[in-house]
């Protein structure tokens, strides 16, 4: 027996050499794995063999002749042929370098279980203490333990302090460091009038479907190209309407698996960045079943000037910031809609307004809710006695100060949207409404789908349906789109392309056109004219005037288009199924 | 033939060159002229709910075997079973994410940021280990925790630390607790996750730094136990202050202690306090001097630790994404720099205001100062606190656990000879059917 058996209990003699030979094999196995990923590594880094230097700079060579040669058939085969050489070579190091990992994983897991059994074999048995140590053991200890406390206290302060040697951050003070007498508050929100340079939301601002610029493009060709500065893929799709701010433009898409939201450039039509919407805390995980031409992404999105916001059909809401910084996401719950959820969102000032309409009137699922911009929490919610629906709400500019109108069965509610108080109601609405209202001459405009279009006046305060209906008139109105009004007539168009125009006065019918179109986008008013997008790309231009007068162009785009286009200055964006396009001269 | 310590240096060149194989190759995109678009880069789908609920499972029914083999069973083969199987389950498989330890980061982001919800699964990582050491002691560092496993699989020749320094290294812990508490509160960042020394190795691939971090942990960790658990993890700091509590703790011996000393000699953790010597002289006037002047020194720790600190807010605010914005734009628009960034180039595209940037920037720099006077006089107790711990006298009359610090990790129970008399009784009882056969 050698000296090293004598130190392992004879019991386990008969392992010993099997552990061995297993630590040995698999510790060779590992240090060849090892070599082997070593070289590859150094290879990959290096360029050794030389091969990938060579390669590299033949390859760059030969790119730099193609530049002067574009035309050059034999040197595109011999750079597609290097090309396709480098990178099978570095697929196959790849390759071997994942495989490697794992078998060096494996051989050094074996080896170091071997290693502890060997350690475990080959440790000596301690032999059992007897007697008590020193009667100043324990206070030794402790005063030991106590300095190198006291050390390390004073290297983490040493640590510490070496942090604060480091310079100061240097960000330019405001003045409101220095004193509280000169604050200046940054806006946290934009004023009107950039709202109105820009087209935030649904309709644009306020939603009232009207843009304030007094250049708009009159004709346009989508399959020349003529009068169209670009056009960009949609990825995924939607019935949302594009929204746009300074130089972007912003529109949502979703299917039954995925959600997204694009920003595009306004300049150039880039897709500056796309961001998926997933993992929102609180979604329950479940699809909800919708009617498919409402889709997942009804409800347009809305800016307010620094952030962006997007609403789905389960729920999901979700806000980023102009670089694409996701900030924060909630989930709502699905809201009990058999059509989809396609109200489409608002903000007034600092407040990202949701009309979360849901179930029957009785069901008490309807909420409007007004979360801070910044961050997602709610800072009022009102509890609406409303069913499901798929308008959505418009702010008014009323002679006694902003409203926040909302239409829904049966109520016409209007808010105060600082607080969320309500301000009046109307009791007028029937079931499956679609047509947004619209505010002009001191009056709200709600319809009634193939039924009813009613004039409320914005004064009242509580009930006032029997008290503030300045006029009701009974007419063939929209079961989709929402009416646009310049303040002195209100223009209808229904789904079967028949434009009407009536006084905001008195309702009187001042004129109306069959166009042999069908719609289901909502016409908007601008530099003078009525601007009717129809299903199958076809854009109508009529004067908004007492009398009837019809553009003699019609602009065509070739697909189908449900949103209603973003009008900024001198250009217009349209949001096609398959394609965004922007409208416009250089 | 392979001799345990000759055989260690090649251990380590072999862990060392294993590093080779972390770092992610890349390679440009070939030039293609037949107008071909490049898809966009989307996000993976999330992992399926079941399988979140999967892990949540797992982990409640390997701390439940982890109590039941400590506690019960008392077997260390069975621990370190448990260990390896928690290395490949949390660790290989589930790529060390979700791990109770970065749970942190989330509790305290949720706590600090009502935007911010935790999900199910991490709130479920975060509490349920801290129940369990409620009830068992440390059962998750035992065998459940995929940092300690892949630790607990290097250690071959453990060498002793002295006893009197862990308590000044395990100061680390409590700098690392605090300051990831710091940066997760304002918003800033997750470090436990960015700076997970093991993450690289479960995924076979990372960032080369932690890489290297993580060799030399584990070099470290075939000399002295699970370093990163003693000496470095922040959750460990928690169960420490939870085990206080505990019901049922792990015990060495199931009878009477026979002071042999073994047991001590046999754990790589520190974590056997030895009996007091005999004829150990009375505290003296001193003695009750120092621990009553610690005492009263305890508001001036936390207060120099609040200032010490305090001085280094601004480093600290750097770590936030839009202080280091903001002092980006300053210095380009004072020409102290030649180039912009891509976050700065991307801020001003979007035409918002610097001032807006710079106010927002103040705004978090002033949240750091707050939370640096925190951190530090949290720091300023802790040291206290351990400085008048280590003032105090225990009288202990048999080799105890110390329970805050042992990790259950069952080393111990095979050299207690008590240990080794049970189980050799309980192999030689007969069993009923034998008994019954035998009548």
């Amino acid at each position: 027996m050698d000296k090293k058996a004598k130190s392992i209990p004879s019991g386990k003699l008969i392992w010993h050499p099997t552990i061995e030979g297993i630590a040995a094999v698999s510790g060779i196995f590992s240090l060849i794995v090892a070599g082997l990923l070593m070289i590859n590594y150094v290879a990959d880094q290096s360029g050794l063999p030389e091969k990938e230097l060579i390669y590299s700079s033949q390859l760059a060579k030969q790119k730099a002749l193609l530049t002067q040669d574009p035309q050059n058939e034999q040197l595109k085969k011999e750079i597609r042929a290097l090309d396709y050489e480098l990178r099978q070579d570095f697929f196959w190091r790849k390759t071997f370098s994942e495989k490697g990992k794992l078998l060096l994983l494996a051989g050094i897991a074996v080896f170091l279980l071997a290693m502890k059994k060997l350690a475990d074999l080959q440790r000596k048995p301690h032999k059992p203490q007897t007697g008590s140590r020193e009667p100043n053991f324990d206070a030794t200890k402790r005063r030991q333990a106590r300095q190198a406390v006291s050390w390390m206290g004073l290297i983490l302060t040493v640590g510490i302090l070496s942090l604060a040697l480091a310079p100061k951050l240097d960000i330019p003070a405001l003045p409101s460091d220095d004193s509280d007498a000169s604050v200046v508050s940054v806006p946290e929100y934009p004023t009107d009038e950039e709202i109105q340079q820009n087209w935030p939301r649904f309709r644009g601002p306020g939603g009232l479907g009207i843009s304030i610029h007094e250049r708009a493009p009159t004709s346009w060709n989508g399959e020349t190209g003529e009068g169209i500065l670009w056009k960009a893929e949609v990825h995924l799709p939607g019935a949302n309407s594009p929204i746009a701010w300074g130089d972007r433009v912003f529109i949502s898409g979703a299917d039954k698996k995925n959600k997204e939201v694009y920003c595009y450039s306004l300049e150039s039509g880039d897709l500056l960045w796309r961001n998926r919407v997933e993992n929102v805390p609180g979604n329950p995980g479940e699809v909800p079943s919708i009617m498919e031409d409402t889709g997942y992404a009804a409800p347009t999105m809305v800016c307010d000037g620094a952030r962006v916001y997007a609403i789905f059909a389960d729920g999901d809401l979700i806000c980023f910031d102009f670089s694409g910084k996701r900030i924060w996401a909630k989930n709502l719950g699905a809201p009990d809609n058999v059509y989809g959820y396609a109200s489409s969102l608002s903000s007034y000032r600092n407040l990202l307004l949701i009309q979360y309409d849901g179930g029957t009137e009785d069901d008490d699922q309807s909420v409007l809710y007004a979360l801070e911009g910044k961050t997602g929490q709610v800072v009022w919610q009102a509890k609406r006695p409303v069913a499901n629906t798929w308008t959505s709400p418009i702010l008014a500019d009323t002679a006694n100060g902003k409203q926040f109108i909302t239409c829904s069965e049966p109520w016409v509610i209007a808010y105060e949207p600082e607080t969320g108080a309500e301000l009046w109601r109307a009791n007028l609405m029937g079931t499956d409404l679609a047509p947004s209202p619209i505010f002009a001459r001191e009056m709200a405009f709600v319809i009634q789908p193939n039924e009813t279009l009613f004039a409320i006046r914005c004064d009242g305060r509580g009930d006032v349906t029997e008290t503030h209906v300045a006029w009701k008139k009974d007419c063939p109105t929209p079961d989709i789109s929402s009416p646009v009004s310049n303040g002195e007539f209100i223009f209808l168009l229904d789904g079967a392309g028949v434009l009407t125009c009536y006084e905001t006065q008195n309702g009187e019918m001042v004129w109306d056109h069959r166009f042999d179109d069908f719609f289901l986008t909502s016409p908007s008013i601008a530099a003078g004219w009525i601007y009717l997008v129809s299903d199958n790309g076809k854009t109508y231009r009529v004067k908004a005037a007492r009398e009837f007068e019809q553009a003699d162009s019609i602009s065509t785009l070739d697909e189908t288009i449900m949103a209603s286009p973003a009008f900024l200055d001198g250009r217009i964006i349209i949001r096609g199924d398959k394609n965004l396009y922007c409208i416009g001269s250089n | 033939m392979i001799h345990c310590t000759r055989a260690l240096p090649f251990l380590i060149l072999l862990v060392g060159v294993s590093c080779l194989g972390q770092d992610i190759q890349r390679f440009p995109p070939p030039d293609f002229e037949s107008g071909y678009e490049f898809p966009v880069t989307t996000t993976p789908a999330p992992r399926a709910g079941t399988l979140n609920y999967l892990d949540v499972a797992v982990l409640f029914m390997a701390l439940s075997l982890a109590s039941y083999l400590a506690l019960i069973k008392r077997s260390r083969q069975g621990i370190f079973a448990l260990t390896i199987f928690s290395l490949l389950y949390f660790g290989f498989y589930r790529e060390g994410c979700v791990c109770s330890i970065g749970a942190i980061q989330n509790v305290t982001l949720a706590l600090f940021d009502p935007s911010y919800s935790v999900p199910f699964t991490v709130a479920v990582f975060f509490f349920l280990p801290l129940l369990f050491a409620l009830f068992f002691g440390r059962v998750f560092c035992a065998g459940v925790c995929p940092l300690g496993a892949i630790q607990d699989m290097m250690l071959i020749r453990p060498v002793k630390i002295p006893h009197w320094l862990l308590p000044a290294l395990g100061l680390l812990a409590y700098l690392y607790l605090g300051v990831a508490i710091l940066f997760a509160a304002t918003g800033s960042a997750f470090i436990i996750c960015e700076y997970d020394p093991f993450v690289t190795f479960f995924r076979l691939a990372g960032n080369r730094n932690i890489v290297i971090l993580g060799i030399s942990l584990l070099v470290i960790s075939l000399f002295v136990g699970r370093p990163y658990c003693l000496f470095l993890c922040p959750y460990g700091v928690l169960l420490h202050h939870f085990t206080r509590l505990t019901q049922w703790q792990v015990t060495v011996s199931p009878n009477e202690c026979l002071q042999c000393q073994l047991c001590e000699e046999a754990c790589p953790f520190g974590a056997i306090d030895p009996p007091t010597p005999k004829g150990m002289p009375a505290p003296n006037k001193q003695d009750r001097f120092r621990l009553v002047f610690l005492i009263l020194l305890v508001p001036i720790f936390i207060a120099v630790g609040g200032w010490v600190a305090s001085l280094a807010a601004d480093s600290f605010s750097r770590m936030h994404f839009t202080v280091r914005l903001a002092e980006q734009i300053a210095w380009e628009d004072a020409s102290e720099v030649d180039k912009f960034t891509e976050a700065s180039q991307v801020f001003r595209d979007t035409g918002q205001p610097k001032e807006a940037l710079f106010q927002e920037a103040r705004h978090v720099r002033d949240r750091f100062v707050l939370g640096a006077w925190i951190l530090g006089g949290f720091l300023g107790l802790v040291i206290a606190g351990k400085l008048i711990g280590l003032s105090r006298y225990r009288i202990r009359s048999d080799y105890e656990i110390n329970a805050t610090d042992c990790l259950a990790c069952g080393r111990c129970f095979s050299y207690c000879p008590q240990e080794i008399k049970r189980r050799r009784k309980s192999k030689s009882a007969p069993t009923v059917r034998q008994e019954a056969g035998n009548g």
